[in-house]
């Protein structure tokens, strides 16, 4: 890149896609070919019909992409829609991402929620917001505060996988607790709260409160607080 | 060509990996996403993987994560390497193909002394099958063909190549994504080679 030309779309309007340094829009701007940038931010609406590749990816307003997204930064704080794939490397979510496909990347920090329909791969996974994984979510480590709402996903994987429930800070007063479900959670080290599964495997397990598990097969090690319910326990 | 099928914790447990391991390679693309067979079992959902395949593969990843990161190891795995580039003598000389094998090659294929991926695979290909004496040169000429049409398939999915003979007159075809194949019993059947292994041998002998 270098020497490329911004795209500024101030009022609203369709421009074609192609090499941009930055590209931000202030009104309501579509994109309707492949876009390649090293800086995209969206103030007001926008929408990327083809593939779009970022360097910093800043969004305030709300942004949809039709196919799929590379972004090395993201910043979401208004609402993003991919419809494809979504390869964000560093991303932190104050607002709401929903991903059609598979999202990955290295650094994930959820605070908002995500929706996800694929699957979700990461190095270092931290949500302390909410989120909805029809596929696997995966991560070297994995770390879930809930505060409200329900999080969920079909499968749970990694090498650190903590759950832990904490005080809504906003409503302290609040009766609302968070809850995560999820049919099979693995990992070598695996500390959980209020969380619903069907099986949970690993090395070092620990449930703590507010847990129910269908069944837990671990190898070394399993604590379980007494409040927890688990069904089945079998030590490989 | 239906294959045993191992658990997930019998796998970790064979193969002495943890959790945290298996999960790594599978975001790295070390172990592709079609061998996770997800499985109902009476004590819920498990995970299952071709027994043969899944060991085969820890084994070289567990073998060459020493010398090579895991994102060089994701490259060798993955089938679609496109910018590599190799000469004639160069693929003499690592012992990819022997000098007999590459002139019957090039006497077939006059587009020049540089070879890009898919041309190294079909020849090879050839190699494989020429020097273990399971096929003659012009059975060669015919798979050089089937490689050939079908090129563009064979670059993204797992491709069989089979070749069989009746009454002394042989053919050969390119599965993709095939579970079984059977044949009526006067044929037999001359070699069932996997594509998708023939890249990873390539692979290893370039690094």
């Amino acid at each position: 890149m270098g020497k490329n030309e911004n795209l500024i779309i101030n009022g609203s309007g369709s421009y074609p896609g192609g090499n941009y340094d930055k590209v931000s829009i202030r009104g309501e701007g579509t994109i309707v070919n492949a876009v390649d940038c090293s800086v995209f931010n969206v103030y007001g609406t926008s929408e990327a019909v083809e593939n779009a590749t970022v360097g910093s990816l800043k969004i305030i307003g709300e942004a949809e992409f039709k196919e799929n997204v590379e972004a090395d930064q993201t910043l979401v704080m208004g609402t993003m829609k991919v419809d494809g794939k979504a390869l964000l490397k560093k991303v932190k979510i104050l607002g709401i991402l929903e991903a059609g496909e598979r999202l990955s990347g290295d650094e994930a920090t959820i605070k908002g929620s995500i929706a996800v329909n694929g699957d979700v791969e990461y190095e270092t996974f931290d949500s302390s917001g909410g989120f909805e994984i029809k596929g696997l979510l995966t991560a070297e480590t994995i770390k879930v505060s809930l505060r409200f709402g329900e999080s969920s996903a079909e499968e749970i994987g990694g090498g650190k996988i903590t759950v832990k429930r904490k005080k809504n800070s906003l409503l302290p007063f609040g009766k609302e607790i968070g809850f995560l479900t999820a049919k099979v959670i693995e990992g070598d080290d695996i500390y959980l709260e209020n969380t619903k599964a069907d099986i949970v495997r690993g090395k070092m397990v620990k449930i703590g409160p507010g847990c129910q598990i269908g069944l837990v097969e671990y190898t070394n090690e399993l604590t379980h607080d007494p409040s927890a319910t688990i069904k089945t326990k079998t030590q490989l | 060509m239906s294959e045993e099928l191992i658990s997930k914790k019998d796998l970790l447990d064979l193969a002495g990996i943890s959790y945290g391991q298996l999960y790594r390679w599978k975001r790295k693309d070390l172990i592709p996403e079609e061998w996770f067979i997800r499985k109902s079992t009476f004590t819920g959902q498990e995970t299952f993987f071709p027994k043969e395949k899944i060991l085969e593969r820890i084994d070289k990843i567990q073998t060459m994560k020493e010398n090579l990161s895991l994102d060089a190891l994701a490259d060798m795995f993955s089938p679609n390497i496109s910018d590599l580039q190799m000469e004639k003598d160069d693929l003499i000389k690592r012992n990819i193909v022997s000098a007999a094998v590459m002139n019957f090659y090039l006497e077939n294929d006059k587009s020049g002394l540089t070879f890009h991926f898919p041309r190294i695979l079909e020849v090879y290909v050839l190699e494989k099958l020429l020097q273990s004496g399971e096929i003659n040169l012009d059975e060669g000429k015919m798979v050089l063909q089937v490689l050939k049409d079908n090129a563009p398939l064979i670059k993204q999915k797992s491709c069989e190549l089979v070749i069989f003979r009746k009454l002394g007159v042989s053919s050969c075809l390119l599965l993709i994504n095939t579970e079984a194949v059977h044949f009526e019993s006067g044929t037999k059947l001359v070699v069932s080679l996997s594509l998708m292994t023939c890249m990873e041998e390539i692979k290893s002998k370039l690094l």
